[in-house]
């Protein structure tokens, strides 16, 4: 279903005020009573559409939908393009490549999500970091940090490790070790296996359509070698 | 250049919000204490009010519809101060005991 | 003076509990204010992350003690009669405050625990503002259903129901059912983020706004005498407002996180037009300053009040409008931008009602009929606190515009884009001086605090009342 958001707009404006006239017939328009049936039918259409566009909403992330990818594109090769059509940046996907050297099935693909998120959230990362833009401004905006260019320039040198993933889950695992200016990431006690899980997260995560945020990043192109 | 685009289009929605409630402050405390000369000055920030609205509404960054939306707004900032005094004498003077 | 109800005795306990947390708001911001100058302080040992999530925490807990505090205070005046269940809601103060201890106690020595359910369950849920742990979630619903309890079952028992009791009931049920929205775990940060916003923005651009509504109604007509149906009038004309354009105004959240595009427009349509009513509420409180004259038994709960609607208007209205285009806010999401608009915001809408609030409440408590609450530090508070909040805004909006230019609309919103932008001249100027407006706001906090413990209680603050009529 495709909806106008316009048509939307003007519908619950055009709605609330009808209905409210409609209603309120009679009393005088300085009493409380014309002002309560306004306040009732106003918030109760924004409620109910509300509630519908909630609906949709939420059915069009759910993983496997178009703008939220299943678990498994984490097997894949991500991207990050400029759409002139739609005027915004959006991800791209390339050939399977698998992730820690293997390729995972659908299942292994969603536990590694799962307990991705469970640490991401454990070590309260948003109180630091943005996640798709929301958190706190002490440190960068994680929504495309698997696509980083730092990672390949700065932090796959500094560690000697000999893959991106292999650098961030050094990384990781000892932030402090790896000053990437003076303010410092502490070191979170993340396991190994955390911090694959989290850099699965942070894979699958770039992957997802976020309309074009953030903006003016270098493109990545799925044919792009590392 | 794309960063002073955005930072003029912030700055003149800022000023525009900004410039439209000194007009409402401004015109409603002239008219409660009766001095033309304080309302003569809330319609200069009235002014402004407009011209910081236009700042956006002539950046080619927007379009069409939302230069709309914005110039809908700038225009209700002018009548809104106006409006809401009447709204609220009537009111005080309906249930005043 | 009158003699007290139970319930306004619980409103005085919920109140010095609030000023207290506030004053542990600002503690943590300070130091984390400060992290932002030596990142090496308290590095390893109370990270900025720890002291980021304790200063949000304590602030959303005291502003809601502090409403809580305000509907206990009012409840009995408005039904005329003692709150029905009061033992309850005495019982619920003592177990808020002790989760509120011991989850602080929590964060502060634990601080984080392995990727899994046992943290989130007892130790940090890790999303921002609702960081609280599930065990301490299930203890505010219960809080909450019992503050609703008191209040639905006294307006029954006093057998009727004011237009301001329905939209506080209305308001409440929704307010304390929101929260739930926020008790869940979903691996899908789009769907997490989705629903966690209908918590934070239904909360603070919606259901808080109509509650501050609520107690600033209750305060206008028992402190100026304002007619009950004015009082009622402008309560429902703001419910129309703020519900219309709030409640779609939520897609300014939608416009980034994975969610469809018609929200771009929804939200950016609804939050662009947020500020006319916030100009048009303004005019009526000029009018009422105007009426009284600036006149009234007390002083400090009448400039509060005013402090609440023009600081409503800046705080949430001009840094909010500048910054909720879509065509903007995708180089300004996630950058101190909002920070700058939430510190105003927070401060204009919440803090200063609070205290319009509590000073109202010291005043019925402390000063005889006849006499004026007034004095010299609560002015000398007002005016720091007041310009040490403009001052950390106006340093935050520096450093925002920065980010936005450089780090975003220029370097291309990378982790180097990050770190130049930090680095810029700008943006460590903007860091010092908020941080030197914050030790302003906190000097004017201890002036504050001197004066809520000692006001009415000095001989040489009362005056003969003067008042004409």
């Amino acid at each position: 279903m495709s909806v106008g958001w316009l048509e939307v707009v003007v519908a619950t404006l055009f709605l609330s005020v009808v209905v409210s006239l409609v209603l309120a017939r009679g009393r005088h328009w300085l009493e409380p009573g014309f002002w309560k049936v306004a306040a009732v039918i106003t918030s109760s259409v924004m409620v109910i559409t509300l509630i519908l566009l909630s609906v949709d909403t939420v059915r069009k992330v759910s993983m496997g939908s178009k703008r939220v990818p299943q678990p498994s594109v984490i097997n894949r090769e991500i991207g990050y393009v400029y759409n002139p059509d739609r005027r915004a940046m959006e991800p791209v996907f390339g050939k399977e490549v698998g992730l820690f050297g293997k390729v995972w099935s659908e299942e292994e693909a969603e536990r590694l999500i799962v307990r991705g998120k469970l640490v991401i959230q454990s070590r309260n990362c948003m109180d630091c970091h943005t996640l798709l833009g929301n958190g706190a401004y002490y440190a960068p905006d994680l929504t495309k940090a698997w696509l980083d260019p730092k990672w390949e320039r700065q932090i796959m040198p500094a560690t000697g490790a000999k893959s991106k993933e292999e650098a961030m889950k050094v990384f990781l695992m000892h932030p402090d070790k790896y000053p990437t200016w003076f303010r410092r990431m502490p070191n979170l006690k993340l396991s190994e296996e955390e911090a694959e899980a989290v850099i699965a997260y942070l894979k699958w995560m770039s992957a997802i359509d976020t309309n074009g945020f953030p903006a003016n990043f270098p493109e990545v192109k799925v044919s792009q070698t590392q | 250049m794309l960063a002073e685009t955005i930072y003029k289009l912030m700055l003149y929605g800022f000023l525009m919000v900004l410039f439209a409630g000194a007009y409402a402050i401004l015109y409603a405390m002239g008219r409660f204490s009766r001095l033309p000369s304080l309302i003569r000055l809330s319609y200069i920030f009235a002014l402004l009010q407009f011209i910081a609205g236009m700042g956006m509404v002539f950046n080619d960054y927007l379009d069409l519809l939302w230069k709309g939306i914005i110039f809908f707004s700038t225009v209700a900032y002018l009548f809104i101060p106006q409006a809401m005094w009447r709204v609220v004498v009537s009111l005080h003077r309906r249930h005043d005991h | 003076m009158e003699k007290l109800y139970e319930s306004q005795k619980l409103a005085l306990w919920y109140f010095w509990t609030a000023i207290v947390l506030f004053g542990a708001q600002l503690l943590f911001g300070l130091i984390a204010a400060y992290q932002f100058i030596n990142p090496d302080f308290l590095y390893g040992t109370l990270n900025f992350m720890t002291n980021r999530m304790l200063h949000i925490n304590a602030m959303v807990v005291w502003l809601l003690m502090g409403f809580i505090g305000g509907i206990y205070w009012f409840l009995p005046i408005e039904t005329d009669r003692e709150v029905v269940g009061i033992k309850l809601g005495k019982l619920a103060y003592f177990a808020f405050v002790g989760a509120v201890a011991i989850v602080v106690l929590v964060y502060l020595f634990k601080q984080f625990g392995s990727g899994d359910f046992f943290t989130l369950w007892f130790i940090t849920e890790g999303r921002e503002y609702i960081e609280a742990p599930r065990w301490a979630d299930i203890g505010i619903v219960a809080v909450a259903l019992t503050v609703a309890y008191n209040v639905i079952a006294t307006t029954i028992a006093s057998k009727k129901i004011t237009g301001i009791l329905g939209v506080l009931i209305v308001d409440l049920a929704a307010l304390f059912g929101l929260y739930i929205a926020g008790m869940f775990f979903t691996p899908n940060i789009s769907v997490d983020q989705f629903w966690w916003w209908w918590v934070v923005h239904l909360w603070v651009e919606a259901t808080w706004e109509v509650l501050v509504g609520v107690l600033m109604g209750w305060l206008l007509m028992h402190l100026l005498g304002t007619p009950r149906k004015i009082i009622e009038a402008w309560l429902y004309v703001e419910v129309m407002l703020v519900f219309g354009t709030g409640i779609l105004g939520l897609g300014h959240h939608y416009y980034w996180i994975g969610t469809p595009e018609y929200w771009l427009g929804i939200g950016g349509f609804f939050s662009s037009l947020e500020p006319l009513p916030l100009v048009a509420m303004v005019v009526h409180a000029v009018y009422d300053a105007g009426v009284h004259k600036l006149q009234t038994v007390n002083r400090p709960a009448l400039f509060w009040a005013f402090a609440q609607a023009f600081g409503n208007l800046f705080g949430a209205g001009v840094w909010g409008f500048m910054h909720t285009l879509p065509q903007i806010n995708l180089y300004s999401h996630g950058t101190q931008m909002a920070a700058a608009h939430g510190h105003l915001a927070f401060f204009g809408a919440y803090v200063s009602a609070n205290l319009a609030l509590f000073y109202y409440i010291l005043g019925k408590t402390r000063v005889k009929e006849g006499y004026i609450l007034n004095g010299v530090p609560w002015k000398i508070a007002y005016i720091g606190l007041i310009v040490g909040i403009f001052g950390m805004t106006a340093a935050l909006t520096v450093a925002g515009f920065t980010q936005t230019m450089i780090e975003r609309a220029t370097l291309g919103s990378t982790w180097e884009a990050y770190i130049q932008a930090q680095m810029h001249p700008w943006m460590e100027e903007a860091f010092k001086w908020r941080l030197f407006f914050g030790v302003v706001f906190i000097l004017s906090y201890l002036v504050l605090l001197y004066d809520l413990i000692t006001a009415g209680k000095r001989v040489e603050q009362l005056k003969e009342a003067q008042l004409a009529g």
